[in-house]
């Protein structure tokens, strides 16, 4: 894994450390500015009427806060919760919010020469919420744009 | 009016404008970009001028008279008469630092600190800028640099002092404090952690209940072991048997005695520390809260000005008085009474005041007098409104609503005077004949309602015709705990605010009555609405008759017409801290916060105005003839938008089905009656066109109304949809649950769920 510090020219995806998390079979990077923390699973205290991508709500140092299930988003399959289920506790613009995933992998600078932008062929749901796509050793690695991933959550509400 | 609550506004807003002149003027030294540079000179500019502005407001002369020199000379910059050269830019510095020394010390009540005269004389231009003639030629020395903190009150220089300059309040206010400004999202942060502590307090108690349990656990281990120590001594041991068990008998009611009494002395220890503990937490809640305090003059200021401009616009003359400006009151309370407090004003000058003659014929003083006034009662805040009007007619309003279909004539007449005044927080009910200009626009009495419920407050209304309406509204101090009912429905806990039910009650499944296919149950001679909870938040739960043929629920609606809300559990009513939901959960409007429990889960809490739109939606209709409530089907293959859909159009108090597509829904609607369909477009096996033109051309459906909702934006498409029959046709990109719900009314004929 690339671990030198990513060259100061400015890139066109956010330069700096990511969080490497695994959702479903997929690998997914982070921006780690915007990570809290990260959390082990507990049960969430559940929203009648909130959407299933919304699984409930927690309080994480006080604070209230929507799980977001990222299988789901992404459209993977949602596989039952296990040791390894981690929350990341997110934090944009006034925004908080977990984000569930099956495993916390690595966390991990991206040098922007690495990235490239997503293939063309993602369906439109799914590319709007990926900025760039990389490898992590032999497997594909996509980075996930907050903004986007916050806004697409709004609209599902 | 007393404008000392403004003081310390000014004093904050002065120094951030001296330092938004402080900063321009630096890098007005080093900008090079022409856009740039008179971007920052406006910047400015306006920064000296509302110092100005409010300095005249407040009889601070002084800081008025330098502040508009300042702004005359970067007038003079900004249309270019005048270069900003290093002595120019010294000059407008030195100018800033003396207005904020001379704004900290008339806040503070202090003499002032400077001669205003010699600081105008010091500037550039003085003698065209100043108003006041130039002191002969004294040799102006440069304005003494400012103190930063309020000095003591330094002699003034005075050469030839003129007396009326900067005339210091006529009191001085006590000692002076210094302020800082503080984000409120900061403040309210450190709110939510005081209120974690409060709740981290509780928890701490339940563990000294557990070691008070372990002290009684040792207590009976001594009874048991003097008991196994009788039991031995009957028994028959040779000496050195005896001697080994006294031994270790011994040893074991030490350990014991050492046991208990360290229990019991670490009992009292945590109980002295928690108690300590809980004093200071009490302390950080309340000084916390504190600083979130402001006046209620701040709130009262919009008031002067709009009686103003309405006895203006109305030809009505009033007088307004304002009382307990001193108030105190949360930040987040007053800002959402703000408008509330300007509807209920507009409207007493728009209906509740007779015109000037009119008065004269009743034996008036021709002007009017609105009084607003506040005072603390106890842990609330009544604010009320009064004015000496014409009054309102409960027999009016009762009529009014029977001809606008909200009640029968018969319920409408069985309501008591101040059931009828009630009327008026109706949502679309007012008591003008004309929507007016002046009152009859966004406002209106349902929403000065709903914003106090969701504040924990209450408005009620008293009127005697000729002689007048008060309007009153009890507020809670603060908004940091709220009084909550825990109830247990299905498998979740939810909270219900206190101030939102009027009392609990069990209802036996035999005292439940169907009338007009509503359950019913009397109750002191008054007939209320059956609901289950479960049905208003929208989950599915087994009735709670299902295991006992009584449950207990929830009183709560409208004075009108109260319901009764099933529960599956009463769990317990508590003061609890009301956390917000956040950005993405705040379209939930059937929530208003969370509350946390001991343990650190959290249960919803439910928005009083829902509660309240619950009595609207079920029972204020109701009584009109046999109308049922509306069925409607909803068909989406997405189960997301589906589910949403259902949500809305449920909450808004209509009987919801769903089919999965277009297909599905010609089943449905052949098997039982529907009076509406809200359709997706694209669905597999027969999408929403298609089964429109079903619908339309089926003999028994062709009468039911069909709304599309799609994300297909095309004139094509919306064009095709209507010629498929659809009567309705709605863009997912602009949808919104207000828009649909007045669809959907429309298309029904209007009358039925309100929202």
């Amino acid at each position: 894994m690339a671990q030198q510090q990513p060259p100061p020219t400015p890139a066109p995806a956010e330069t700096g450390e990511f969080l490497l998390v695994r959702v479903s079979d997929e690998l997914y990077a982070l921006p780690s500015a915007a990570v809290r923390e990260v959390a082990r699973w507990r049960a969430p205290t559940a929203v009648p009427g909130a959407p299933p991508i919304l699984p409930g709500i927690i309080s994480q140092r006080g604070v209230v806060t929507p799980i977001v299930d990222l299988r789901l988003m992404l459209g993977l399959a949602a596989q039952a919760t296990t040791r390894a289920t981690r929350l990341i506790i997110m934090h944009h613009e006034s925004c908080d919010l977990a984000l569930l995933v099956d495993a916390v992998l690595d966390l991990a600078a991206l040098p922007p020469a690495d990235l490239t932008p997503p293939p063309a062929a993602l369906e439109p749901s799914r590319a709007r919420l990926l900025t760039a796509v990389a490898r992590y050793g032999d497997r594909p690695l996509a980075l996930l744009s907050l903004p986007a991933l916050i806004a697409a959550v709004q609209e599902n509400l | 009016m007393d404008l000392s609550s403004f003081y310390n506004q000014f004093r904050e807003e002065t120094t951030e404008n001296v330092r938004v002149l402080g900063d321009g003027l630096l890098s007005l030294e080093t900008e090079q970009d022409e856009a740039l540079r008179k971007a920052t000179i406006d910047r400015v500019f306006r920064a000296m001028h509302t110092i100005k502005g409010s300095a005249r407001m407040l009889g601070f002369e002084g800081v008025g008279r330098l502040a508009h020199a300042l702004e005359h000379l970067l007038g003079e910059l900004r249309q270019g008469q005048r270069g900003l050269d290093r002595p120019l830019a010294d000059s407008l510095l030195r100018g800033a630092d003396a207005i904020l020394s001379l704004t900290l010390a008339a806040v503070d009540g202090q003499p002032p600190p400077l001669d205003v005269e010699a600081a105008l004389a010091a500037l550039p231009g003085a003698s065209d800028a100043a108003p006041a003639p130039t002191p002969a030629a004294a040799p102006a020395p440069a304005a003494p640099p400012a103190p930063a903190t309020a000095p003591a009150p330094a002699p003034t220089p005075a050469p030839t002092a003129a007396p009326a300059a900067a005339p210091a309040p006529a009191a001085p206010r006590p000692t002076s404090r210094q302020t800082i400004r503080v984000r409120v999202d900061r403040l309210d942060r450190m709110l939510n952690l005081a209120g974690e502590l409060v709740v981290g307090q509780q928890t701490l108690l339940n563990h000294n209940e557990q070691l008070v349990a372990m002290q009684q656990l040792v207590d009976h281990q001594q009874r048991a072991l003097a008991e196994l120590e009788a039991e031995l001594q009957r028994l028959r041991f040779s000496p050195a048997q005896r001697q080994s068990i006294d031994l270790r008998l011994a040893s074991l009611r030490e350990t014991s005695d050492e046991v208990r009494n360290l229990t019991q002395r670490e009992s009292d220890r945590f109980m002295r520390h928690t108690g300590q503990h809980g004093l200071l937490v009490k302390d950080l809640e309340l000084e916390v809260m504190s600083a979130r305090l402001l006046p209620i003059a701040t709130v009262y200021a919009n008031l002067p000005r709009a009686v103003r401009d309405l006895t203006h616009a109305t030809g009505k003359e009033v007088r307004l008085e304002l009382r307990g400006e001193q108030v105190e009151l949360d930040r987040k309370v007053l800002e959402l009474i703000h408008d509330p407090l300007l509807h209920l004003v507009r409207n007493a000058l728009d209906h509740g005041f007779e015109a000037p003659a009119e008065r004269s014929a009743a034996g008036k003083a021709a002007a009017g007098l609105l009084e607003v006034s506040a005072e603390t009662v106890g842990g609330e805040v009544r604010v009320v409104i009064s004015d000496d009007g014409r009054g309102m007619d409960p027999q009016r309003l009762r009529e009014r609503a029977v001809r606008m279909g909200m009640l029968a004539s018969d319920a409408a007449a069985s309501l008591s005077d101040s059931e009828a005044l009630d009327l008026i927080f109706q949502p679309g009910f007012s008591t003008a004949a004309m929507v007016t200009d002046i009152s009859g626009r966004g406002v209106g009495m349902d929403v000065v309602r709903t914003n106090l419920n969701e504040l924990g407050g209450q408005v009620h209304l008293e009127s005697q015709i000729g002689h007048g309406t008060r309007v009153i509204l009890t507020l809670p101090l603060t908004v940091v705990t709220t009084r909550v009912i825990l109830v247990r429905v299905g498998n979740g806990t939810f909270a219900l605010p206190a101030t939102g039910c009027q009392g609990t009650v069990w209802v036996r499944q035999s005292q439940i009555r169907a009338l007009e296919g509503q359950p019913t149950i009397e109750l002191a001679s008054r007939t209320l609405a059956v609901l289950t909870l479960a049905e208003l938040i929208g989950i599915t739960t087994p009735s709670p008759f299902n295991r006992n043929d009584r449950a207990p629920a929830i009183l709560a609606g409208t004075p009108q017409r109260r319901v009764a809300l099933l529960v599956d559990q009463l769990l317990d009513e508590r003061e609890a801290v009301i956390k917000p939901l956040g950005s993405i959960l705040a379209k939930q409007r059937r929530y208003g916060g969370a509350v946390q429990l001991g343990d650190g889960s959290l249960v919803l809490l439910l928005n009083p105005s829902m509660l309240g739109q619950a009595g609207r939606t079920t029972t204020l209709t109701r009584p009109q003839a046999a109308r049922r409530r509306s069925r409607l089907l909803v068909v989406d293959d997405s189960f997301t938008t589906r589910e949403l859909i259902r949500s809305i159009l449920q909450s808004a108090g209509y009987e919801v089905s769903a089919a999965l597509d277009g297909a599905d829904a010609l089943d449905k609607l052949r098997s039982e009656p529907y009076d509406l369909v809200v359709s997706d477009v694209e669905m597999p096996r027969l999408d929403g066109f298609q089964l429109a033109a079903s619908i339309r051309s089926d003999a028994q459906l062709h009468a039911i109304p069909v709304i599309l909702i799609t994300s297909l934006a095309s004139e094509e498409h919306r064009r095709r949809g209507l010629e498929a029959g659809a009567q309705a046709y709605i863009v997912k990109s602009q949808f919104n649950q207000q828009s649909l719900l007045d669809v959907v009314r429309q298309l029904l004929g209007g009358g039925e769920a309100t929202s």
